[in-house]
């Protein structure tokens, strides 16, 4: 077999990139000064508020809203006829921006209303008169693949929204001729990303024609795509502003409708218009949850350890629109088989519609689901292989050149180094080797012996640098200048969620040109001030967006050489720039400051700016039909591991240590990659453990967060947090992604370390102390059968 | 948010005429914790607020001493607007009952705690509340006020269903009256959080017990649960199971089993009923066991 080597990393030294520099947008925010979309105040401006449906399926047979419009204080109440009924979606248009003669879930917005004050326009919609017609609802995936289950969408034949069926190599005769087989099915839940802001805009609309809206999402210019066709208006005349942003992780990147309403209604009434979901609303119909899965997964492997197959059968539930989740279940389907060399893989995935809320992108987009199941698969195999599961890990891992069967081409990839770095950080040889079997063990003996029920779990996981994914572009351009003092500012629409891009690029573009970091400056993202960008998603910015702005800035260096090749009387190819100083090489005397160039570049006979603009899109392919095609330009790996302790007589589980490694290539700014590793974590938490909403009848039941429980600081387990040395050719600096995968594997960490310490496995989401307790109890039953 | 009027009177008799002025149009707000969500929910639609926050006579901890209500000349009175962090954090509840402290400080969240009050807390009566089970452990007793007079509840009797107390219409309650620990005692309050810190309980569960002499037999015996039925709910029968009794590991076993036909959980997000009420026997066991050692002077 070919042995492949790690990427080397040139030898350059690094001043600013690398450094753990603190925000550019710190000190506004901490001091309570940064301005979010709540903040943003307009004069004349009215309140929105939307009706919604109390129905998961049902036909609007008479919607009368005219009591509303004649309540003092309301300047506008709208329906599906002030737009131009015509539905819209990413992938699939099929959502009207109000409800177009029936409605397909709970929370579905009917109308909306604005006011001169957020009472008066809730009372307003306790006005509108709608008579319905109760239509027969399906809830369940599986029940929604049945011929004779109600359509969510008439006009379709089946609610099955998209199919991904596909196999590369011989997965059943592989399967047949391994000498270990593995097969669960394991169900996996609902998640919704629970911001500490909601989701709202403010839109302005002005008699030139102009829709001017700012409004907190992620991601600019496809917002402003969907906003102009959803209310029939050209992209010119729509201008998107990003306030501060209080937390996306994919809930942000509009696939619903507040912008599309806050700008209809500030077209009708003519004034401006505030519209904020309530944290119910944001439940019920605002940020679109993670994508709920039922996976049955079938591994195959060889006596020595080598993975020969892996078979998956997928069906995902889409709720009522489909949003982004056709993109989330391929991601579901395909992705993993990157993360360990695969001979032979089937795929048989469905996406489902249903009458509830739209699933769609959560952080992760769709491998947490995945890994949820095929990492608990690997578990289970390692047993019954009789070797530890670091070992089958290893021993499959993904490398550098590996090529996937779906053709992912894998440059750097130092999932190996992950491994034994985590294993090493929670100490996994010793306390494996130290730890007593207890699967069978009564509860009573482990209460007595507090040692007794702890076990030991980890999961892998790959995630893309940015996913070519909305056409065959997916790229980033950046504007950077610098002013006649010196300063540099970077123009980007890529916009800040409160990830830290701001900081990342500025330290990128700092790196770049040779300047102080506190020397640049970076732009808020406006769709009519800054040039096309993509947004926040795919863990993409600091790869993409950060070439980028390196690419320009490398465009600037080159004018500011060139003018002080003139000024210092020496070649460009003999200068050099460092902190601010443009200096001949071998020579600091013979030096001027940037200002200096930039000042005499501007204000002389024909004098122009330093300015320019850069580009950059990955060397990665558009998925054919097949799915297959080198989704990104670069690939970034990670390995988590956890300690627990379960309670025998509670089901409770206490996480003892929790490890967490991340293969990132270069750590741009590591106060800010720790940090994406810790919440990405506590996400993944509380999708193991902890969140949870409760449907009865389409209805969700625990719309707030008294009910519906995100883990808080004090929730957190002891963490380590750790990074491989690692560096990708092909990203600024040698960086890669790293927003998501924090969270990708740790449900299946956590079943995994839990099935360990106490012998259940729990195959569906959440794993919460009762399902843990009744599997407990269950299985002492069968043994006093026995 | 609705609209309503805002009052906030200086003293208990301005109060009561407020009350007796606006009869059920009016609404009491303490730290308005429970009150201002059920407002904006609009399932409480009160025209006026009349707000405790100005009376001085509701405020305030002390030592009740001598007072024979209180049970002993140890006790605390504790003012209906002291709040949960006042009372989490007094030095005089820290060294006399570390059990009540320890209770309040598992409440919500300290910006909770911050605001509410341990008076509004009961008048609410949320059956899932944290306080009123050690309150039943330790045999506390509810002061309640109206322009009549006064008049001391048993906290166990002060509950009577969801959201339902003792008090008549313009009636407060004024403060909480806690007995001191008898000799050779041990006090356990746990909260049961399978989910996340800042949870309501899936079960809460406090235990009180004290030893004969010999350190062997059970003279006495309090248990409150929250979170198990319509009210807090006293264990009578579990208490019964073990009074005058020798605290063997076996007979603690065999009384905290009996708890499971006193409680009456529903299901939920945070388990089922059956769950909840394996967890009420698991814990009453645990914090029985626990207590006894305390009792015994193990920790």
């Amino acid at each position: 077999m070919l042995t492949m080597t790690a990427v080397q990393a040139p030898q350059k030294q690094l001043s600013i990139v690398g450094r753990r520099l603190g925000r550019v947008d710190g000190e506004e925010k901490v001091s309570g000064r940064a301005e979010y979309v709540a903040d943003v105040l307009l004069p004349g401006m009215l309140w929105g508020a939307v009706l919604r449906s109390p129905y998961p399926h049902a036909r609007i047979v008479k919607l009368d809203t005219s009591r509303a419009g004649s309540l003092a204080g309301v300047r506008a109440v709208v329906t599906a006829d002030e737009t131009p009924k015509r539905t819209w979606g990413v992938f699939v248009r099929d959502q009207p921006v109000l409800a177009i003669d029936k409605v397909r879930y709970v929370g579905e917005e009917v109308a909306a209303v604005a006011a001169v004050d957020l009472d008066t326009a809730r009372e307003a919609l306790e006005l509108i008169d709608v008579e319905w017609e109760e239509l027969p609802a399906v809830f369940d995936p599986d029940e929604a693949m049945r011929p004779d289950a109600p359509l969510v969408h008439e006009e379709r034949n089946s609610n099955v929204a998209a199919t991904i069926e596909v196999e590369r190599g011989d997965a059943e005769r592989a399967l047949a001729e391994s000498d270990v087989v593995v097969e669960e099915t394991f169900q996996s839940h609902p998640q919704w990303h629970a911001p500490i802001e909601t989701i709202g805009s403010v839109a302005q609309y002005t008699p030139n024609g102009k829709l001017t809206i700012w409004m907190n999402t992620q991601t600019l210019f496809m917002a402003r795509g969907r906003i102009a066709w959803a209310l029939g208006m050209s992209e010119a005349d729509v201008r998107v502003i990003q306030p501060y942003v209080g937390g996306g992780f994919g809930g942000k990147s509009c696939d619903d409708n507040n912008a599309m309403l806050c700008g209809l209604l500030a077209k009708v009434s003519g004034r401006p218009i505030k519209l904020l979901n309530s944290r119910e609303e944001e439940f019920l119909a605002g940020s679109r949850p993670r994508v709920p899965m039922k996976i049955s997964v079938k591994l195959g492997f060889s006596r020595d350890g080598l993975v020969q197959a892996k078979q998956i059968r997928l069906v995902a539930d889409n709720g009522a629109y489909c949003g982004k989740a056709p993109g989330v279940f391929g991601v579901s389907s395909l992705r993993h088989d990157t993360a360990y060399r695969y001979p032979n893989v089937k795929v048989q995935s469905y996406l489902v519609y249903t009458n509830k809320i739209p699933t769609g992108a959560f952080r992760g987009f769709g491998n947490p689901s995945a890994e949820w199941a095929v990492e608990q698969a690997w578990d289970i195999a390692a047993e019954k292989l009789r070797m530890d599961p670091i070992e089958v890990a290893l021993l499959n891992a993904a490398e550098p050149g590996y090529v996937s069967p779906h053709g992912n081409r894998v440059i750097s990839c130092e999932l190996k180094q992950c491994i034994r770095k985590a294993a090493e950080l929670i100490d996994w040889k010793a306390k494996r080797a130290n730890r007593q079997p207890l699967h069978g063990v009564s509860p009573d003996q482990g209460t007595a012996q507090g040692e007794q029920y702890r076990g030991l779990g980890m999961g892998t996981t790959v995630h893309v640098s940015g996913k070519r994914h909305f056409g065959d572009y997916d790229g980033s351009s950046a504007v950077v200048k610098v002013s006649e003092d010196g300063k540099v500012q970077i123009w980007s629409g890529e916009g800040e969620i409160g990830q830290g891009t701001m900081t990342v690029l500025c330290q990128i573009v700092a790196e770049e040109l040779g300047v102080p970091f506190e020397d640049v400056a970076i732009s808020r993202a406006d769709t009519d001030l800054t040039t096309y960008c993509l947004g926040a998603f795919g863990s993409r910015l600091t790869y993409i967006a950060g070439n980028a702005v390196k690419n320009a800035a490398a465009a600037v260096k080159e004018q500011i050489l060139e003018t002080a090749s003139e000024l210092l009387e020496a070649s460009a190819e003999d200068l050099q720039i460092n902190e601010g100083q443009v200096f001949v090489k071998g020579a600091r005397g013979r030096s001027v400051t940037v200002a200096e160039v930039a000042r005499a570049r501007q204000f002389r006979r024909g004098g122009q700016p330093i300015v320019a603009s850069g580009s950059f899109d990955p060397d990665s392919v558009l998925q054919d039909a097949t799915r297959y095609g080198n989704e990104s330009g670069a690939y970034n790996f990670g390995a988590q591991m956890a300690e627990v302790q379960v309670d025998p007589e509670a089901g409770q589980v206490t996480i003892l240590n929790y490890v967490s490694v991340a293969d990132c290539g270069t750590v741009v700014n590591p106060i800010a990659a720790e940090g994406q590793q810790e919440g990405a974590i506590a996400q993944g938490l509380g999708y193991a453990l902890t969140e949870r909403i409760l449907v009865e009848d389409g209805r969700p039941l625990n719309p707030n967060f008294s009910d519906y429980k995100i883990p808080c600081t004090l929730d957190m387990p002891p963490l380590k947090i750790a990074f491989a040395d690692s560096y990708e050719p092909s990203g600024p600096f040698g960086a890669k992604g790293l927003g998501e995968l924090g969270l990708d594997p740790t449900a299946a960490v956590l079943a995994n370390a839990i099935y360990d310490a106490c012998g259940v496995r729990i195959t569906n989401l959440p794993i919460s102390a009762d399902k843990i307790y009744r599997a407990l109890k269950d299985r002492e039953g069968g043994e006093q059968r026995r | 948010m609705i609209r309503f009027d805002y009052r906030a009177p200086a003293s208990l008799d301005e109060m009561f005429g407020l009350l007796e002025e606006y009869g059920d149009e009016a609404k009491l707000i303490a730290g308005g914790t429970a009150l201002v969500i059920l407002m904006k929910q609009r399932l409480v639609r009160p025209s006026v607020l009349v707000s405790l926050a100005g009376i001085e006579a509701l405020r305030g901890i002390e030592a009740a001493n001598g007072d024979p209500s209180a049970g002993s000349g140890q006790g605390l009175r504790i003012g209906a607007l002291t709040t949960h962090r006042e009372a989490e954090t007094s030095e005089l509840v820290r060294d006399r009952l570390p059990v009540l402290a320890d209770t309040f400080r598992k409440v919500a969240t300290v910006r909770i705690r911050n605001v509410g009050t341990v008076g509004g807390n009961l008048a609410h009566a949320d059956p899932a509340q944290d306080p009123p089970a050690t309150l039943i452990a330790l045999g506390a007793s509810v002061e309640l006020t109206s322009a009549s007079g006064r008049r001391a509840v048993p906290i166990e009797d002060f509950f009577t269903d969801y959201y339902e107390t003792a008090l008549q219409p313009a009636e407060i309650v004024r403060a909480i009256r806690v007995p001191s620990l008898p000799p050779r005692s041990g006090a356990v309050f746990h909260k049961f959080l399978p989910r996340t810190a800042d949870d309501y309980a899936t079960v809460a569960v406090a235990t009180v017990i004290s030893l004969d002499e010999a350190g062997q037999a059970c003279r006495d015996v309090r248990i409150g649960l929250s979170a198990v039925g319509s009210t807090p709910v006293r264990a009578r029968q579990t208490e019964a199971a073990l009074r005058g009794q020798p605290l063997t590991e076996e007979r603690i076993r065999e009384a905290a089993a009996v708890v499971k036909s006193e409680v009456d959980p529903i299901s939920d997000i945070r388990g089922s009923a059956e769950y909840k009420r394996d967890m009420a026997e698991v814990w009453v066991r645990r914090t029985l066991q626990q207590a006894v050692a305390q009792a015994r002077g193990g920790s």
